[in-house]
């Protein structure tokens, strides 16, 4: 819901993602680059801090004390989580002013998690992170002072997984999952259904979730944890003729590129009218949800 | 000797650490009579909410042996109330029940007629009426049947009295803290000026009150203060007026009081504002009177709602409100209700992205109670509200909120809140 200045401090990665799009021949920034980034910013209050891996960044540390000097008020770390294994790091982080973590996780166990992350002993490093941000964040000194979002990216290989991994989110007590539409070669529908269920299953938990990169038309019934409709911006993307007459047709982006590719463009229909249109609509008039240029 | 005082147990269960403030004028009142003084001993005895022990608290009761017990009725506290009154009915049965408070107030007879255990409810304000029970109970002063402002039980049957006209010279009721019923603590001393409050909130059981506003002497709330900042281990202290700035006269007599005994830098913290009318000189007399944080709306931002719950709302000038507040160093803590009549999930989502958009010090998030007594209560059938019908009085769904949206919504701005609170100075 906060809109985060996103800062990526570069490519250098503890994973091998099948779908990283972060290029290796970015270079890493320097603190002196990256303070230099937070300087040129109209508002720091809230900062994004990503990679590749952020925790990797020999300077992270430095990085978020000076932000905390030049007025940045929730700092989030974008992470694999391995690295928040390491207690004492994590603490300092925290004890620093990082506050906001968003840790990718992509399965309940090692075989789906590591089939995406490539890393044999990930899994267990990156449950291990979230269960000291759990320990922490129930800690008298911490209570309610840390905020867990876990990234789920929705791929083939976990659709089985989905309904496990958020039973093993919910025992570690993060605060929000995203289900992330991640790969080019998932069956749409099918995988709306799953991300449906596992959002289901997330509700029952009282946690929150959204999906991210489904369009309304495939997640009717559940356009309340539609990531894009709760942020929604006026798209100007071109759309295949199916969409036409969409009640959502300037709100959304049309089906994912790489559906239209494969022409697999069957599944999404228009959709001629919604309850919630009209209130999505009124968030576009919202500025605090976006952040400034 | 032996001691043949008359002891009289005053009971509530409050945030932990706090007093409660109803329990202090009430024996600060009936203390003022002074036969009552004389013949009776009245202890105020207050459990955490949140650990609150029933078995503790009997226990604590049968050491005491009281002849009469009074309970503080609120929304939070009613279901320990109630299984503390069946419990302590058992083994004192002879010993009166008197129950009061706003979550029982408007409920008066359904109250008696579901819980036999309760002997009299009292309808609204209590310092007169417990009063004229004690007289009644330890005095055989006059009949229950004329003690207005109550309802009762006799022989199973419910009595229904007529209600009273509360206390129109507030200065009867004297200070607790100035007669030591109360010891002012930091963080933890609430003070009053007026009661009522000139609004309706469909929500707020406030609006089903009298319309009247009184007043405390100037004079009196003058001799509160100095107490209070007169004691430099007291760094905060609290205003529970329904509206803190309710008119430029009033707040500023406030502020000039507050600024003159303000000798050990004390602030007044979380006091409750009427944002569309903060301007320049409020603000001004706001510094002046101590103010460190103030607690106020939206609840919602959705205008077609506020108007349906009888708010008076104005975005601009609600936004105005906030930034002069925080540009003068106040800190501004924003509230929002989850289930208002003419909200729906994402509307509730709009509310929220609205009051991020004020960078309050912090957003307070809470579902609605459909609580006796208020318009949205009396008026339920209207807008469609099921509820439950015992407390909490947590909303189930209304006419344009669905359960199902009213649960993720919940999540939603939980979530979204707690992010958002985790902000670092
Ligand atoms: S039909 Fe097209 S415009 Fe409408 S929701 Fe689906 S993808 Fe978006
Ligand atoms: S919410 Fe505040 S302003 Fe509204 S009726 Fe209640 S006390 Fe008055």
């Amino acid at each position: 819901m906060i809109a985060y200045q996103k800062l990526c401090l570069g490519p250098e990665g503890n994973n091998d993602c099948a779908m990283c799009s972060v290029k290796n021949e970015q270079k890493t920034c320097t603190l002196t680059e990256l303070i230099h980034q937070v300087n040129a910013l109209a508002d720091p209050e809230n900062l994004e801090l990503c990679g590749g891996e952020s925790t990797l960044h020999k300077d992270l540390l430095s990085l978020i004390s000076s932000a905390r000097g030049r007025g940045a008020k929730r700092i989030k770390l974008v992470t694999m989580g391995r690295r928040l294994a390491d207690w004492d790091l994590l603490t300092e982080l925290i004890d620093e002013g990082c506050r906001l973590f968003e840790v990718r996780i992509h399965g309940s166990r090692p075989e789906t998690h590591e089939a995406i992350t490539g890393d044999h002993g990930s899994f267990d490093q990156t449950v291990q992170g979230l269960q000291n941000l759990s320990t922490l964040s129930n800690s008298a000194e911490y209570e309610g002072a840390i905020y867990v979002a876990a990234r789920v990216g929705v791929t083939r290989a976990n659709l089985e997984d989905l309904v496990p991994t958020i039973a093993l989110l919910a025992s570690l007590g993060v605060d929000r999952i995203i289900l992330a539409r991640t790969a080019s070669d998932l069956p749409t529908t099918k995988a709306a259904r799953a991300v449906e269920n596992a959002m289901r299953v997330a509700a029952l938990n009282r946690i929150w979730s959204v999906c991210e990169g489904f369009p309304p038309c495939l997640m009717k019934g559940s356009e309340m944890h539609v990531a894009e409709l709760l942020r929604p911006v006026l798209s100007e993307t071109q759309k295949p003729k199916g969409c036409r007459g969409c009640t959502y047709i300037d709100l959304c982006n049309g089906p994912p590129e790489d559906v239209i590719a494969q022409g697999g463009l069957r599944e999404f229909r228009a959709v001629s009218s919604s309850p919630y249109v009209e209130d999505v609509r009124r968030l576009l008039t919202m500025r605090s949800l976006h952040a400034e240029p | 000797m032996p001691n043949h005082r008359r002891r009289i147990l005053l009971v509530s269960f409050n945030v932990a650490g706090h007093d409660s403030l109803a329990l202090g004028y009430i024996k600060a009142f009936a203390l003022n009579a002074p036969t009552v003084a004389r013949q009776t001993e009245i202890e105020i005895l207050g459990f955490s909410n949140e650990e609150g022990n029933v078995r503790q608290a009997l226990y604590y009761m049968t050491e005491f042996k009281p002849h009469l017990i009074g309970f503080s009725c609120y929304v939070w506290s009613m279901g320990t109330i109630l299984e503390l009154a069946r419990s302590v009915k058992q083994i004192m049965p002879r010993v009166p029940l008197i129950a009061g408070g706003p979550e029982v107030g408007p409920m008066a007879d359904e109250y008696l007629e579901e819980h036999p255990a309760l002997d009299v409810v009292v309808h609204d304000e209590g310092e007169t009426v417990f009063l004229d029970l004690i007289r009644y109970f330890f005095a055989g002063k006059g009949r229950l049947e004329d003690i207005a402002g109550i309802s009762f039980r006799r022989d199973q049957e419910v009595v229904r009295n007529t209600d009273r006209t509360p206390i129109k010279d507030l200065d009867k009721i004297p200070s607790p803290y100035l007669t030591g019923v109360l010891t002012p603590r930091d963080g933890v001393t609430y003070l009053q000026s007026f009661r009522g409050c000139p609004f309706r909130c469909g929500f707020c059981y406030e609006a089903g009150r009298h319309k009247m506003l009184r007043f405390f002497s100037y004079e009196r709330v003058k001799a509160e203060v100095a107490l209070v900042m007169g004691d430099p281990s007291i760094r905060s202290f609290h205003f529970v007026d329904s509206v803190f700035n309710l008119n430029p006269k009033h707040l500023g007599k406030l502020a000039s009081l507050l600024q003159k005994a303000n000798r050990y830098n004390t602030g007044l913290r979380t006091i409750e504002v009427f944002t569309e009318q903060v301007d320049e000189e409020t603000v001004r007399y706001l510094i002046q009177a101590g103010v460190q944080s103030v607690e106020t709306g939206p609840q919602t931002a959705i205008a077609e709602t506020q108007k349906r719950i009888g708010r008076y709302f104005d975005a601009e000038k609600f936004s105005r409100g906030v930034r002069l507040m925080q540009e003068a160093g106040i800190d501004v803590w924003c509230d929002l209700i989850i289930g208002l009549p003419g909200d729906n999930f994402f509307r509730c989502v709009f509310s929220v992205a609205y009051t991020m958009g004020l960078g309050p010090a912090r957003i307070v998030i809470s579902i609605l109670h459909v609580l006796p007594g208020t318009p949205l209560f009396e008026k339920a059938e209207r807008f469609g509200m099921a509820f439950d019908p015992a407390p909490p009085h947590y909303v189930i769904a209304n006419d344009s909120f669905p359960f199902d949206q009213i649960y993720n919504a919940v999540l939603f701005s939980s979530s979204a809140a707690k992010e958002y609170n985790v902000a670092l100075p």
